[in-house]
């Protein structure tokens, strides 16, 4: 392998891992963390990436504007969700994963309906090439490189760093003892929720213009998102962290390799074969169901 | 339950016979429909029920031992394309490829079913699910021979071209199926898979090898699954990844849950009244998916046993009688 | 002697639950196994039924080595045992927890099962007399229909032991058997096992209630993993260190 194929796919793997971690940081927030099953991130995802695309190219707002904007009207949906759907079924697995998936079809359904199934895409965020010796690298990717990877940061500040994070991993880990220090669940839940859904609004606008538009974008997120929490592991971002770094650097190295699709299959294999050795992934800690 | 015991529940339920007559009338009507209409889309509406029900209740079998195969539908995948492939590339009858097809999703099923059924129950899931992305991507990985991305066409049909031969031998195919899979949860087998699946230390500590009846909960459902898929095949004579992904499973999961996990009849009632009524509007078609999500959400908030459990509601709500969520009644207090 | 524990020792992570663990079950002896919380008795019992597989040491049972033999195989070579949490089939009626519990005593193969064959009629209406048998031993026959998670607290005591007696074990091991029970049902339970003792079947007991600790022929203390003291109910009760290890160290409840 020369030396240019092995730092391209070094610099791939970072921004392929900058990628899913940016996908997956909302949905671990309330999986990891918190410990509900949030399957209609990917819906969220979406509907960000939407709004954004309508804000930016159909009223013609300034695209980072627009970006500020989608995250704050699609944090509003964060209360409705813990409301409706996450607080009913509070540590219900099963009916919580069936109402997402509700939820989900339900959205998807209308974007279909009503988007009669256009390709569209946001007009990039960055434009440009970054020169870096033998290497290039368009600004786009580097864009959403430094964003995926501030906001990690951001988030491990959050949950390691600050009193509410604490409380979410407290409810995340033991229900009861968070209740009897006297944690608002409900409050705290729905302050993850609204963090999870502006970082998933954050990511479904990025990508969106990297990746194009389309009813069903959210689906492979969660899929990826899914992966990197479990194999980073419940309860740790840095798990997660750790799980964008490996995953990016299988999906960047093996096709390199094999053909497209056989890498695709090779990397889950070895996702699958991860967890048997290991199910609580990296970091994780023991699930208690 | 075990056979000791739903002797003595059937006499309190009464005549042992009326679901058998009903049974046996819904039987009859179905073998008549093709008789009495000569439109070939609704056979064929009709013959994807059957089978689609096939796979909803294998589901449902494997979920009774406790454990949660969101890859399911990638057994259907690996039966029906072992199946096509074998009788496009090597020429065998499909009378042949069909059951070599279900063996090969039931070995595929045991192969894995022993690493993965040590895990729990979450981490099953998680697993299934992967599994069933892996098998997606290994198929489109396929090139020529499994068709790729674009699906494998030209897979020769097990009878003819026209619907009606088929119709026949997937309602006999699905009513045995459906009788085996009766059997199996009825049976001390059955009664051993729901121990399992409430206490698998329980159940250890009095002689039951938990491993072993978790992989004969997954080879029994997998057989079932391919057995779908590889009919499927020969009678689409194209397939697709699409067909087997992870949406598939769900669906099996919302038609299971609609209809009511707790009862066999469950996923028949769902899989049959979202599959078909749609067909009956044409028109609506396209919000179809809106039906099936608003059921799926009125079941998950307000009727827990699903649709099965609405005589059961109505009934309450005229006595006083409670029924706990497995359905056994006892007395109000 | 029944059973024979041979410096069992497991580790979990660094610390060791258990830790050189040895003693012995004689042939219809009944012995008790006390020692503070957390001092090891559930995952020695673990360890002896085969759940957990020991870091060291070895066990014998009916004078075969069963070291890291699995939980089924321990209950077809005799061994039952009720647990201290969640002890019962929760979705299943106080009747249907017996009957499933009957897998070995008559055993039925699948194929028998599956086609409804004489033997397995046969099988099945067999295990049905002896679980009926078994619940009015412990007068649960009233409420073999209730669903087991609505029994009262002590009823699901009972029945756990109904359950653990359809393995017919030679050895059975009852962890906390009459914790939350009131006088009547420790009275009841204490008789059952008595009776049980007079079939010849042995005992090991792991007990908070000193009166009922008072019907065993041995007892063996454990404290922090290790065995501390052993003898009869008697030496026990004088022993210094037995009485250290409950008064300076957590107490029994």
């Amino acid at each position: 392998m020369t030396l240019t194929l092995t730092v391209g796919a070094i610099i791939n793997t970072l921004f392929l891992a900058s990628m899913y971690i940016l996908i997956a940081l909302g949905f671990a927030l309330l999986f990891s963390i918190m410990e509900i099953l949030h399957v209609a991130h990917g819906v969220i995802y979406m509907l960000g990436g939407y709004i954004c695309y309508s804000l930016s190219v159909t009223l013609g707002i300034n695209q980072w504007l627009s970006l500020v904007l989608t995250v704050a009207i699609v944090c509003c949906f964060g209360p409705v969700l813990e409301k409706f759907f996450f607080r009913p079924f509070f540590r219900d697995f099963d009916r919580t994963l069936l109402v997402g998936i509700g939820i989900s079809t339900i959205i998807e359904t209308t974007m279909v309906l009503s988007k009669s199934n256009e390709a569209q895409s946001l007009r990039a965020f960055a434009t440009g090439i970054l020169k870096m010796g033998p290497v290039s690298v368009s600004n786009e990717r580097l864009v959403t490189f430094l964003i995926g990877a501030l906001l990690l940061v951001a988030v491990i500040w959050l949950i390691h760093g600050t009193k509410i994070g604490l409380q979410m991993q407290a409810v995340g880990q033991d229900l009861e003892a968070s209740l009897l220090q006297g944690i608002n669940i409900h409050r705290i839940s729905a302050l993850a929720c609204v963090i999870a859904c502006g970082l998933a609004a954050v990511a479904g606008s990025l990508l969106g213009a990297y990746m194009g538009l389309g009813p069903f974008m959210g689906d492979f997120v969660f899929q990826k998102a899914l992966v990197l929490v479990v194999l980073g592991g419940i309860g740790s971002i840095g798990g997660i962290f750790l799980a964008g770094l490996v995953v990016g650097g299988i999906d960047a190295f093996l096709p390199l390799f094999i053909s497209g699709s056989a890498a695709s299959a090779l990397a889950i294999g070895i996702v699958i074969v991860v967890l048997l050795l290991r199910p609580r992934g990296f970091f994780g800690r023991e699930m208690g169901f | 339950m075990s056979d000791a015991v739903s002797s003595t529940r059937d006499e309190k339920r009464g005549s042992r016979f009326a679901p058998l007559a009903a049974v046996v009338l819904i039987v009859l009507l179905l073998a008549a429909i093709p008789l009495l209409t000569d439109s070939p889309y609704l056979l064929h509406v009709i013959n994807l029920t059957f089978l689609t029900i096939l796979a909803a209740v294998s589901f449902r079998t494997i979920i009774i031992s406790g454990q949660f195969p969101l890859g399911h539908a990638a057994f259907m995948g690996i039966g029906a394309y072992s199946s096509g492939m074998m009788a496009k590339w090597l020429g065998w009858s499909p009378w042949i490829t069909i059951p070599l097809g279900t063996l090969v999703a039931t070995c595929v099923g045991i192969i894995i079913g022993y690493p993965f059924s040590r895990l729990r129950a979450v981490y099953y899931a998680m697993v299934s699910l992967f599994f069933g992305i892996a098998v997606v991507q290994i198929i489109n990985a396929g090139g020529v021979w499994s068709g790729g991305y674009s699906g494998l066409t030209g897979i020769p049909p097990l009878m003819g071209f026209s619907k009606t031969p088929y119709y026949y031998l997937f309602l006999i195919v699905t009513f045995v199926s459906l009788l085996v899979l009766y059997r199996f949860e009825t049976c001390r087998v059955g009664t051993t898979w729901k121990a399992v699946a409430q206490s698998y230390l329980i159940a250890s500590s009095v002689g039951v090898n938990e491993a072993f009846y978790r992989v004969y909960a997954l080879a029994v459902g997998c057989f079932f699954a391919g057995l779908s898929g590889a009919l499927y095949a020969h009678y689409n004579f194209t397939i697709g990844t699409s067909s087997f992904d992870f949406v598939a499973t769900m669906m099996f999961l919302m038609y299971g849950v609609v209809g009511g996990m707790f009862s066999f009849v469950g996923p028949i009632l769902g899989t049959a009244l979202l599959v078909l009524a749609p067909e009956v509007a044409r028109g609506l078609k396209q919000y179809v998916p809106y039906i099936s999500a608003g059921i799926l959400l009125i079941v998950v908030y307000g009727m827990p046993q699903g649709l099965i459990g609405l005589p059961g509601m109505i009934k309450r709500l005229f006595t006083g009688h409670r029924k706990d969520g497995a359905g056994r009644a006892y007395h109000a207090s | 002697m029944l059973l024979e524990v041979e410096n069992l020792t497991r580790h979990f992570g660094g610390l060791a639950a258990v830790d050189g663990l040895s003693f012995g079950v004689g042939e219809g002896e009944i012995v008790g196994l006390i020692g503070p919380n957390g001092a090891g008795k559930t995952t020695a019992f673990n360890l002896i039924t085969g759940i957990l597989k020991p870091t060291e040491g070895r066990l014998t049972f009916k004078s075969q080595d069963v070291t890291g033999r699995k939980p089924h195989q321990m209950a077809k070579l005799g061994v039952g045992r009720t647990f201290q949490l969640n002890p019962l089939f929760p979705r299943f009626t106080v009747l249907e927890n017996v009957v499933a519990s009957c897998h070995l005593h008559p055993h039925s193969r699948s194929i028998d099962a599956f086609f409804n064959t004489r033997t397995y009629r046969r099988n099945e209406a067999l295990i049905m007399e002896q679980a009926l048998e078994t619940l009015k031993l412990l007068r649960l026959e009233e409420v073999k229909d209730e669903l087991a998670s609505n029994l009262p607290h002590g009823y699901q005591k009972m029945l756990a032991v109904a359950r653990a007696l359809t393995v017919r074990p030679k050895l059975l091991l009852l962890d906390e058997p009459t914790s939350g029970m009131n006088w009547e049902e420790t009275e009841l339970t204490l008789s059952t096992i008595e009776r049980m003792l007079g079939t010849g079947m042995s005992v090991l007991l792991v007990e908070h209630n000193m009166e009922v600790i008072d019907i065993c022929d041995r007892v063996v203390v454990m404290n922090f993993g290790r065995k501390i003291a052993e003898g009869s109910v008697e030496e026990i009760r004088n022993n210094s260190d037995v009485i250290e290890a409950y008064l300076g160290g957590e107490h029994a409840s």
